[in-house]
């Protein structure tokens, strides 16, 4: 009891750097996505530090205060949702682990604290708030403590939250919830990057930043942007309550952790036992067309996966929101009055559905073997998948065209729009799964529902999920220019443009699966080593 | 890759693709000449050789880290060798996986399966995916559940059983299309002794009616009831091979395993903190 241990939080630090460099040592090119990660997170960090230094020095005062209550409140949402959302939340320092181990709560508190701030990402975070302090050096050092305390705030609400989360989400079926209801979150936060920054004038800003203001991270920016104005009485003020709730958090936090630390979570859910079932399960009476075949195996098991695993869930989910969203956003801002050919945004959701089919094996895991010693498989499940994508994504095409027809009249267009968006997931699956079998990610398979692969990785699978966007997008240009051809010649010129097209990625759907399976086929024990997180760290 | 492999020492059975054998020779089940796999600077298989005859119960014993679990997984195509090859039923494995995959069947070491399909819907997805006609999967796939004692449990999803009940699915899984020779990693591991009674009578079976299998597992009383011939697996090495009784010579199999492993007794004067004793004094 008398001796402190101060070695624990230091300890913790330098396992945590451990645990990202071995990991990235046990990939291949891991140590290469690393120092990319890392290079590329100082590179902008430093850009946007230097744009935030700019900025808050700039004259315009409502858009300096603008910039400080939104940036802060963000940079503390970001924190602490993010990493749960993208399941990139870095399992490497989870409690669980550390059960058996006789650790005292106050040093391994400090040290998850210090351990949160490892990684690319929090080097990232770190060095555009250095922005405003140094923005703001030259009028006022008292800023130094104000981003101190916002960083503080951001790192124990972070901690707090996902120690909370993992402690109440023991069940299975508790978990598979709250991994459905997060995205849903997560995706309105992505709807906003569609509400174009630029669609805002200074009033909006204003108003926004005036209802931040009152909550803490809110504050803790208006008191950087009174601290560095001179005004340290009321910077000192907006600092309270963040200095409140500071130790309430650690506290829960702190009791949070005890929990964890001293109860056993034992992960039980009741047995599901289904209704007895009929001969073949595994397919659906009612989709006939899913025949008793390989890919009609592959495409039921998917669709199973999508109302039973949450992971699945999600993507569906996702799919839906990001398909319906634009074109609902455009609906509302024209206040109904939507030209003829608007109904061409609902190939946009056969677009967006494919940015979840990029890693098509990282969500089989460890189970692929069982497709692997099946045989010369590799068609047939890719088949499989990409008929499980169509089938989710064309409701949502139909249902978005339909509905973008009904409020601007563009029925005409509605047969184009249709055919354009099969063109689009056709051209975007083509590049999928490619990507698929050549890049295969493993994703996190454990207990904890928030467990990730590790600081680092997150960035690395980033660079690699942007390039095959990119060139997505580069395929899916003809697509583009046929809706183009719709909108300037008409609805029938339009039907000739979409079948063109149609023809097209129907054709680069073919291609794309050919090349995919060839390199699967004499890459099967890589592609398994890959994605079985069991085996791939 | 793929060095020609010379017969092994004490295998007098010739290098199969290299000696381009005559029509006299007959193949056994699984020929493994000169395996090797390293990761990184661990060499987990040292130039392995392996002729296991056909219709064998052929067991491969070795404690922890010998590599049993990388010889299986590299025999059946779940692992890129670094060299050597593995002929199963006369063809090359690594030159065709694809005709070799329909003759096996594999239960890897700490497997993981499509749990969120109830354990009937996974069998029709094994069947299906290697295009069998629907009529023979439903038929085997209650057949197997029946015999395997999941038939109550045939509509609960495979992430609710436990692990005995998760290797029988598996194994039915290996066994739905009928292969030849059979490869199970530590079949029996933290099964109950029902289960196993059961894996042990359909396993049984499958060789009574020609089928070849070879498993690996470290609990030597299993081994030497099932097997008619074991290796002993040592640092990536066979160190002694032949039929069980043979192998024993009236002892135990256990000790002979210690002593062929070279198990060291443990030094008395060593450990003397453990349970509170006298020793060094207890750290903070």
């Amino acid at each position: 009891m008398s001796r402190a241990q101060p070695g624990v939080p230091w300890l913790l630090v330098r396992l945590k750097v451990r645990l990202v460099r071995n990991r990235a040592r046990a990939q291949r090119y891991g140590t290469l996505l690393l120092v990319t990660s890392v290079v590329a997170a100082l590179a902008v960090g430093l850009y946007g530090a230097l744009a935030v230094a700019q900025l808050v020095t700039s004259d315009d005062a409502p858009v300096v205060r603008g910039t400080l209550v939104i940036g802060a409140t963000f940079f503390t949402l970001a924190w602490t949702v993010l990493p749960l959302l993208t399941f990139g939340a870095d399992e490497s320092l989870d409690p669980d682990r550390l059960t058996l181990l006789p650790l005292r709560r106050d040093p391994l508190m400090r040290g998850l604290l210090l351990a949160s701030l490892v990684g690319p990402a929090p080097v990232f975070a770190l060095l555009v708030l250095l922005g405003a302090v140094i923005g703001f050096a030259r009028t006022s050092l008292a800023v130094v403590p104000v981003v101190v305390l916002l960083v503080l705030f951001t790192v124990a609400l972070a901690r707090t939250v996902s120690t909370l989360l993992a402690a109440t989400l023991a069940s299975r079926k508790a978990r598979d919830a709250v991994v459905i209801i997060l995205p849903v979150f997560f995706v309105s936060l992505q709807a906003v990057r569609f509400v174009n920054l630029t669609f805002l004038g200074q009033e909006e800003v204003q108003r926004i930043s005036d209802v931040l203001a009152w909550l803490p991270p809110g504050m803790l920016g208006q008191a950087v942007y009174d601290a560095g104005g001179g005004d340290h009485g009321q910077a000192l003020l907006r600092l309270l309550p963040a200095m409140v709730l500071l130790p309430v958090l650690v506290w829960v936090w702190g009791r949070a952790l005890d929990r964890t630390l001293t109860t056993v979570s034992t992960g039980e859910t009741s047995s599901r036992r289904r209704r007895p079932s009929g001969d073949l399960p595994l397919l659906f009476p009612r989709l006939g067309f899913i025949r008793p075949s390989p890919w009609g195996a592959v495409a039921a098991r998917e669709l199973r996966y999508v109302a039973r695993e949450p992971r699945h869930k999600v993507s569906l989910v996702n799919t839906i929101l990001l398909g319906a969203g634009l074109p609902l956003f455009f609906a509302i801002r024209s206040g109904g009055d939507l030209s003829d050919s608007s109904v061409l945004l609902a190939t946009v959701a056969g677009y967006l559905a494919i940015l979840s089919a990029n890693n098509q094996f990282g969500l089989d895991g460890g189970a692929l073997w069982l497709d692997i010693v099946a045989g010369d498989t590799i068609r047939s499940v890719l088949i499989g998948k990409n008929l499980a994508v169509l089938l989710q994504v064309l409701p949502t095409i139909t249902v978005v065209g339909v509905a973008m027809a009904a409020i601007s009249g563009g029925w005409s267009f509605l047969p184009g729009a249709l055919v354009l968006g099969v063109a689009a997931l056709g051209s975007g699956l083509a590049t999928a799964n490619v990507i698929s079998v050549r890049f295969p990610l493993p994703l996190p398979d454990t207990r904890n529902p928030f467990g990730g692969a590790g600081g680092g990785q997150g960035c690395a699978t980033g660079l690699i999920l942007l390039v095959c966007t990119l060139v997505q997008a580069v395929l899916v240009i003809p697509v583009g220019i046929a809706a183009i051809v719709g909108i300037v010649a008409g609805p029938a010129w339009l039907v000739l443009a979409a079948l063109a097209s149609a023809a097209y990625g129907v054709g680069l759907w073919f291609l794309g699966l050919h090349l995919a399976a060839d390199h699967a086929r004499s890459h099967e024990p890589e592609r398994l080593r890959a994605v079985d997180p069991a085996r791939s760290s | 890759m793929g060095a020609m492999a010379e017969p092994g020492g004490d295998l007098d059975a010739p290098a199969p693709a290299a000696a381009q054998p005559g029509a006299g020779y007959v193949w056994p089940a699984v020929v493994v000449r000169s395996l090797v796999k390293t990761f990184g600077p661990k060499v987990a298989v040292d130039g392995l050789d392996l002729d296991v005859p056909k219709g064998s119960f052929y067991g491969l014993v070795g404690p922890n880290g010998a590599g049993k679990t990388t010889t299986i997984r590299m025999m059946t195509a779940l692992l890129r060798p670094d060299r050597g090859q593995v002929w199963i039923e006369s063809r090359d494995v690594w030159a065709d996986p694809i005709g070799v995959k329909e003759h096996i069947g594999v239960l890897p070491d700490e497997f993981r399966l499509f749990d969120r399909l109830s354990g009937k819907e996974l069998l029709n997805y094994c069947g299906l995916l290697r295009a069998m006609p629907a009529d023979v999967v439903v038929a085997r796939t209650a057949e197997l559940l029946e015999v395997l004692d999941l038939t109550g449990a045939a509509d609960t999803l495979v992430v609710d059983y436990s692990t005995g009940m998760r290797k029988k699915v598996a194994l039915a899984a290996a066994l739905l299309h009928g292969p030849t020779v059979l490869f199970l990693d530590e079949p029996f591991e933290a099964v109950d002794p029902v289960s196993t009674r059961i894996i042990r009578g359909v396993l049984e079976r499958f060789t009574e009616s020609g089928g070849t299998v070879v498993f690996s597992s470290h609990v030597m009383e299993v081994v030497e009831r099932l097997c008619d011939r074991v290796a002993v697996v040592h640092q990536g090495r066979i160190i002694a091979e032949g039929p069980v009784d043979e192998l024993r010579a009236g002892r135990r199999l256990e000790d002979v395993f210690v002593d062929l492993v070279g198990a060291e007794d443990t030094d008395s004067g060593a450990l003397g903190w453990l349970g509170g004793g006298a020793g060094e004094p207890a750290g903070p």
